[in-house]
């Protein structure tokens, strides 16, 4: 990995940091050291110098006080330092040569053993924790100054000679640098991997840095995408709401000029009795005018043969006979148009509702009904309509302007398919059978026709949305997409088809009928919706 | 007071202290060293060793004037075993352990002494109060006279560098000389021990 700036200084700091810390705790280990080597000192000196004589008088040996005195105030000043300046270049140069005296106090407080002489080793391998060469400067210099100047100065009391002996001072103090050299070799190194490591967890934070601002951006961009999709989601049911009201529009509007001759066929008849009735009325009035007049006898003396002939020459003139026989039939033929016109209002009152967002209990056999009422214009030149409902259907939760529309579809595309088929006829030969039946868990339609049948290799995509076989205006490929998605989605029922080439398809719309109302099982507080 | 004047001031008390501590330490050393360094008393011995009746067989006669109860000793022991252990077969020992007149016999019996019996060629002998030590001129625990082939002293004095410290010593090696027939470097170098006499004031 490149070092950047950022790296190199954030890897500055944290080498600086574990330094400190390693600093700091080499120092508390050497303030606590230099605690037991005080204890030893005067353990050592109580042991092998407990006592001076003179003759047969003893008083405390000089070892003593030096080991109390001395070693007291030579482990004074880093233990202070230690406490202090933890960490410091200061208190580490002070340990270094405190630590330097203390092996000289202690050599000299064993009488010049050999064996204390490692303590001058040990103390600069323990100098070395540090892994600050300069910490070994002052040890190395105070001891190699020992003896040097005493090896110069002093021979005897350190080599046991009396004439000055440069070359044993520099041999010995060459040993110190013989380590010296290794220490110093080893605190380089150890230096170095530190200061690698600190490197290496600059560069895993900066990774790590890195990566989670990749992550926020990811998360941010997500977050972002995530919104925008929950729009579209959003505006994808908007649409698809919208795509069922125009559907729904479209079925609506393709039946409106069918539905608009539904009802002018009876209002035409309707209007042409009521003028016809108007026509008989004037000539019963007539008629009863003259009555009135015949029948008057304040006025000429008219003999009662001429009366009556009178009378026979005006019924017949006024078509009496016709009028008995066709009044009435035209008054029932009215009110026969009046009720379509009514049912077919109704119908359309029905299906041009809204709908609701809850489901309620309705009455399939009514839909199925109002939907062969409203579409009666698409199938009646094709096709007679035969119904199959069974009465004892419950009632069943349902959207009703939904399930309509799945019905209207149905019916529609049965038509269509009779349409191209036999065409349109006088006598239409097509069939289309409409079934309702109950079962133990769905209420269940069946709109069978007698048509050509749907091809096999295109009846995998009579669902898909858009697909259709019909001419362009003829139809927006939606009607089944819509009604599958009603069916199963709206309501978890289940929409399939059978069909057999040159037989015909039958659609079997299936609805569960969980919660509903059975007419022969009432279920108490169910209450049927109004349909 | 700024906190940069503080740390400046914390600083200087600081140095001041070491530098009063380090002066502390060197003068504590320099009094120690010096007290290692500082002889007892030593006298001439007499050219002969005639008075005392010890003649053993080897050529050389070494008398050792020692405290049992002097801790500084213990090294005079340690550089006698050295020098006796290559050189038993011409140098017989004779250790004269202080005996004050009024101590029991107990006082005596410590681990130098012990440690000297184990020497080879080694005889120790009770010297009350070291009149004999006084005669061969050692009046300070550690002292040794040796005598050659002739009967005449050939050097005296100590054979450890300062009180009770170990190593290599001028004694030691003009002993070693003289053993090896060699001219000594010196006939007599100082002694670092616990004198062998009562205080003025003591009874």
């Amino acid at each position: 990995m490149l070092e950047s700036p950022q790296t190199t200084r954030r890897a500055r700091e944290i080498l600086g940091a574990r330094t400190f810390e390693l600093y700091k705790q080499t120092d508390r280990l050497f303030a606590v050291l230099f605690v037991v080597q005080w204890i030893a000192a005067v353990a050592a000196a109580a042991w092998f110098t407990p006592l001076s004589w003179r003759g047969n008088e003893h008083y405390l040996h000089v070892h003593i006080w030096a080991s109390v005195l001395l070693g007291g105030l030579l482990a004074a000043a880093p233990i202070a330092m230690a406490i202090l300046k933890p960490g410091s270049m200061a208190t580490r140069m002070t340990i270094s040569v405190a630590q330097a005296a203390y092996s000289a106090l202690l050599i000299h407080l064993s009488g010049g053993r050999i064996e204390s002489h490692f303590h001058v080793f040990g103390s600069l391998a323990f100098l070395a924790f540090y892994r600050d060469w300069r910490v070994l400067v002052p040890a190395t210099v105070v001891v190699a100054s020992d003896h040097l100047l005493r090896g110069v100065f002093w021979p005897n009391s350190v080599f046991g000679v009396l004439t000055p002996s440069l070359g044993r001072a520099l041999e010995h103090a060459g040993w110190v640098l013989f380590e010296d050299v290794f220490l110093v070799w080893s605190c380089i190194v150890g230096m170095r991997d530190m200061r690698q490591a600190a490197l290496t967890q600059a560069q895993l934070e900066q990774a790590k840095a890195s990566t989670e601002q990749i992550v926020q951006q990811r998360t941010a961009e997500l977050q972002q995408r995530t919104e925008e999709l929950e729009a579209s989601v959003r505006e994808a049911k908007l649409m698809a709401q919208k795509l069922v009201n125009a559907q729904k529009l479209e079925s609506i509007g393709q039946l409106a000029a069918g539905i608009s001759h539904e009802i002018n066929t009876p209002m035409q008849f309707i209007s042409d009795n009521t003028l016809y009735l108007k026509e008989c009325i004037d000539r019963l009035l007539a008629m009863t005018e003259m009555y009135s007049q015949i029948a008057d006898m304040t006025g000429p003396d008219i003999p009662w043969s001429e009366r009556r002939r009178q009378i026979n020459a005006m019924l017949e003139q006024s078509h009496y006979e016709e009028l008995k026989r066709e009044v009435p039939a035209a008054l029932i033929e009215s009110q026969d148009g009046i009720e379509r016109v009514v049912t077919i209002v109704r119908a359309m009152k029905y299906f041009s509702h809204p709908g609701t967002a809850e489901k309620e209990l309705s009455d399939l056999n009514q839909l199925v009904r109002n939907t062969v009422t409203i579409s009666r214009n698409r199938w009646k030149y094709v096709a007679k309509v035969e119904l199959e409902l069974d009465e004892n259907l419950p009632a069943i939760p349902l959207l009703p302007a939904e399930i309509n529309q799945v019905l209207l579809n149905l019916v529609v595309n049965a038509a269509d398919a009779l349409r191209e088929k036999y065409g349109d006829l006088e006598r239409p030969a097509g069939v289309i059978t409409i079934r309702t039946f109950c079962d133990a868990e769905n209420a269940n339609v069946e709109i069978e026709d007698n048509g050509d049948g749907i091809p096999e290799e295109i009846r995998c995509r009579v669902f898909d949305p858009f697909f259709t076989t019909k001419e362009v205006g003829q139809g927006t490929g939606q009607g089944l997409a819509i009604s599958h998605d009603i069916v199963t989605n709206k309501h978890r029922g289940q929409l399939d088809f059978v069909s057999r080439m040159g037989q015909g398809t039958v659609f079997s719309l299936k609805l569960p009928i969980a919660d509903c109302y059975h007419p022969q099982h009432p279920q108490a507080g169910v209450v049927i919706a109004a349909t | 007071m700024p906190v940069k004047a503080t740390n400046r001031t914390t600083d200087l008390a600081c140095i001041a202290a070491l530098v009063i501590w380090l002066a502390s330490s060197v003068v504590g050393f320099s009094m120690l060293v010096a007290y290692s360094q500082s002889p007892g008393t030593l006298e001439t011995p007499p050219l002969d060793a005639l008075d005392v009746d010890w003649h053993p067989r080897t050529p050389f006669r070494l008398f050792v004037a020692i405290h049992p109860q002097c801790t500084c000793s213990r090294a005079t022991a340690n550089e006698l075993a050295r020098i006796l252990h290559d050189h038993s077969d011409v140098l017989a020992c004779k250790v004269l352990m202080y005996q004050p007149e009024s101590a029991p016999r107990e006082f005596g019996e410590t681990w130098l002494m012990s440690h000297l019996a184990t020497l080879p060629n080694t005889t120790i002998v009770r010297d009350v109060e070291g009149r004999t030590a006084r005669t061969l001129g050692m009046r300070t625990s550690g002292s040794v006279v040796l005598y050659g082939p002739t009967g005449s002293a050939l050097f005296y004095g100590g054979i450890t560098v300062a009180r009770g410290h170990e190593g290599d010593s001028v004694g030691s090696q003009c002993i070693l000389s003289l053993l090896e027939n060699q001219p000594p470097a010196t006939t007599s170098t100082d002694v670092y021990g616990c004198p062998l006499e009562r205080p003025a004031t003591s009874p």
